[in-house]
């Protein structure tokens, strides 16, 4: 050690790096515990001796020559870890593999110019995280990319899907209608010629044409749901089941339901869709009332989640076993009350609710009947008093304030 | 104390000096031809560099003795990434990391730098002290100018010198800045006096 040279042992050793003191020739002057720690090269065996000796490395010309000029100019030298991975070849801590990654830094004594301090941090644990983000980021990147070809393609089948049906049933109208006007022209033309056994079977000829007429257009308006865009505007729900009570009144009549409407919100959404929507569900709460005192509840919650619609009917209820399945086109369940209708209704409610953004779901009450409810991921305006209304309201209807 | 042309055209040939010693070592270091060349320079007053926005990325190194001042290399950001993914050989879809980019351009500037502050401390013929170069992101010119490790530096005149770099045929934009500190022009006038007298 240069006699005027402070010992500095204490001070190195201190340090959470690497550091040595080397002087123009690049012998070692000082060499702190954390070196010694690395390398297992005590402090007594690396002092006095040539860096570029020691570590063959140092002696390139793209370590030695920055280092000259370092000694020459007084010009700090930085070695990153980026471009060099290491100065000095070291063994990596933790049990990491290759050498440890270095960030190295040399500049000279402000009080002994002919000295150089050099201080190498370990840079090999944030090196090796870098290189799992990396690998990381390149797998969400390649799975992102096959999820998008894969989305691509469904969407792309699914409209081919949705054209399809759409297509395919509304072709099989006019073959149908001929089907029945010419049974129905034989049935009138030989009426007189024919037994009761085949004015039976022309008959059944008609009434199967009249299912599959049923069927078809259920068809169409399920395919109709997917295939048009949701026009959101602003919809004030409390018009749209007005509108669709206007249309059941004879039924509601008929059967003397009472209807409970809570205030409903004005939401963003499609109008023609979201009357569908609730056509559906009144309609399957009238169908499956066997009720002597069938009641309808159209209603609505406030969850911390949003708001929650719903249709809540005191009919034959489902069993929750069939909570899902009632949601799927053509899903009819056994049930010992004959019912009307081809089991596409719910699956249409399903399909509006979810291109809305929401989710539809059935509760079986403990007072029974069946509570359908659903959400729509659209913004809520505002909850639209019924009052202003009221004149608007059939006389079978229960408003609620 | 402004510098007159024969000054500024003196200054020019040591940055270009400079600049040639720092394309030979990233040459060395990078094991690529990379030349590096000045195409014009200019002058400007602090209160110009007050009129710039955030500068992208950027490498400071301040330097003392009979002059003092702080030297620059700024690069516009997307630049700076893209000579940073190729001295690290990555090709064009790697993304290259902060932890990297501030790595690579710290050594990159801290090259240039020396380059040129060396040939700038060869005409003064007198030591000059230097400190690590520290890496800046999206900090304005002017606050990096007058950045000082004992308070702000009040700097007269800056020089600015436009950098290309070519790497692998590609062509890199920087800029390489040095301000002067307020009062220590003289000397620096005086020594490119001398040297042009010589």
């Amino acid at each position: 050690m240069p006699e005027s040279l402070p010992d500095y042992d204490y001070l190195l050793d201190l340090l959470p790096v690497g550091a040595m003191i080397i002087d123009a020739n690049l012998k070692i002057v000082n060499w702190n515990r954390t070196l010694t720690d690395w390398t297992d090269i005590r402090r007594q065996d690396a002092v006095g001796h040539s860096l570029g000796k020691l570590f063959p490395n140092v002696a390139e010309q793209r370590y030695c020559q920055r280092l000259q000029d370092l000694f020459d100019h007084g010009l700090p030298v930085s070695f990153s870890a980026a471009l060099h991975k290491y100065f000095l070849p070291i063994k990596p801590r933790h049990g990491l593999e290759g050498h440890m990654i270095q960030q190295t830094e040399a500049r000279l004594l402000a009080s002994h110019r002919n000295l150089a301090l050099i201080t190498i941090q370990d840079f090999s644990m944030q090196y090796r995280q870098l290189a799992q983000l990396k690998t990381e980021r390149a797998e969400l990147l390649r799975a992102r990319d096959e999820l998008q070809n894969t989305n691509e393609i469904l969407v792309q089948r699914n409209r081919e899907l949705d054209e399809f049906s759409y297509v395919a049933s509304h072709d099989l109208q006019e073959p149908l209608r001929k089907i029945t006007t010419f049974a129905q022209l034989v049935a009138k033309e030989l009426s007189d010629q024919m037994t009761p056994k085949q004015q039976s079977y022309i008959a059944q000829v008609v009434s199967g044409t009249r299912r599959m007429r049923n069927l078809i257009t259920d068809l169409l308006a399920f395919a109709g749901a997917g295939r048009t865009e949701v026009d959101r505007q602003p919809v004030d729900l409390n018009e749209v089941v007005c509108n669709v009570l206007d249309a059941l009144e004879l039924r509601l009549q008929e059967t003397q339901t009472q209807v409970i409407l809570d205030p409903l919100p004005i939401v963003l959404g499609d109008k023609g869709q979201l009357t569908q929507l609730y056509q559906n569900m009144i309609a399957n709460a009238l169908k499956f009332s066997t009720n002597s005192s069938p009641q309808i509840h159209i209603n609505v919650e406030h969850a911390t989640s949003g708001i929650v619609l719903g249709v809540k009917d005191n009919g034959i209820g489902i069993d929750p076993a069939y909570a899902e399945q009632i949601f799927k086109p053509f899903a009819r369940l056994p049930s010992k009350h004959h019912v009307e209708g081809t089991g596409i209704g719910l699956s249409i409610c399903k399909k509006v609710v979810n291109r809305h953004g929401g989710e539809i779901w059935v509760e079986s009450p403990a007072e029974g009947g069946a509570h359908f409810r659903f959400t729509l991921d659209t913004p809520v305006r505002q909850i639209v008093p019924l009052m202003s209304q009221a004149d608007d309201i059939p006389n079978f209807i229960s408003a609620s304030i | 104390m402004p510098l007159a042309e024969i000054d500024i055209d003196a200054l020019g040939e040591i940055v270009n000096i400079g600049v040639g010693r720092a394309a030979a070592s990233l040459s060395d270091l990078l094991g690529e031809r990379i030349e590096l060349q000045v195409p014009s320079m200019r002058m400007m007053t602090k209160a110009d560099a007050k009129c710039d926005g955030p500068s992208g990325m950027s490498i400071l190194q301040e330097f003392k003795g009979q002059v003092s001042g702080n030297a620059l290399l700024v690069f516009p950001s997307e630049s700076a990434k893209t000579l940073a993914k190729m001295l690290a050989g990555y090709d064009d879809s790697e993304d290259v990391q902060s932890l990297e980019l501030s790595g690579i351009l710290s050594e990159v500037g801290n090259i240039v730098l020396n380059g040129v502050l060396g040939s700038l401390g060869n005409v003064l013929g007198c030591p000059l002290e230097y400190r690590v170069p520290d890496f800046f992101v999206d900090e304005t010119l002017a606050s990096l100018l007058s950045r000082d490790a004992n308070g702000d530096l009040a700097t007269s005149e800056v020089l600015v010198a436009d950098t290309n770099f070519h790497v692998l045929s590609r062509q890199i934009k920087g800029t390489v800045l040095i301000a002067f500190k307020l009062g220590t022009m003289e000397n620096l006038c005086e020594h490119l006096l001398r040297l042009g007298t010589n």
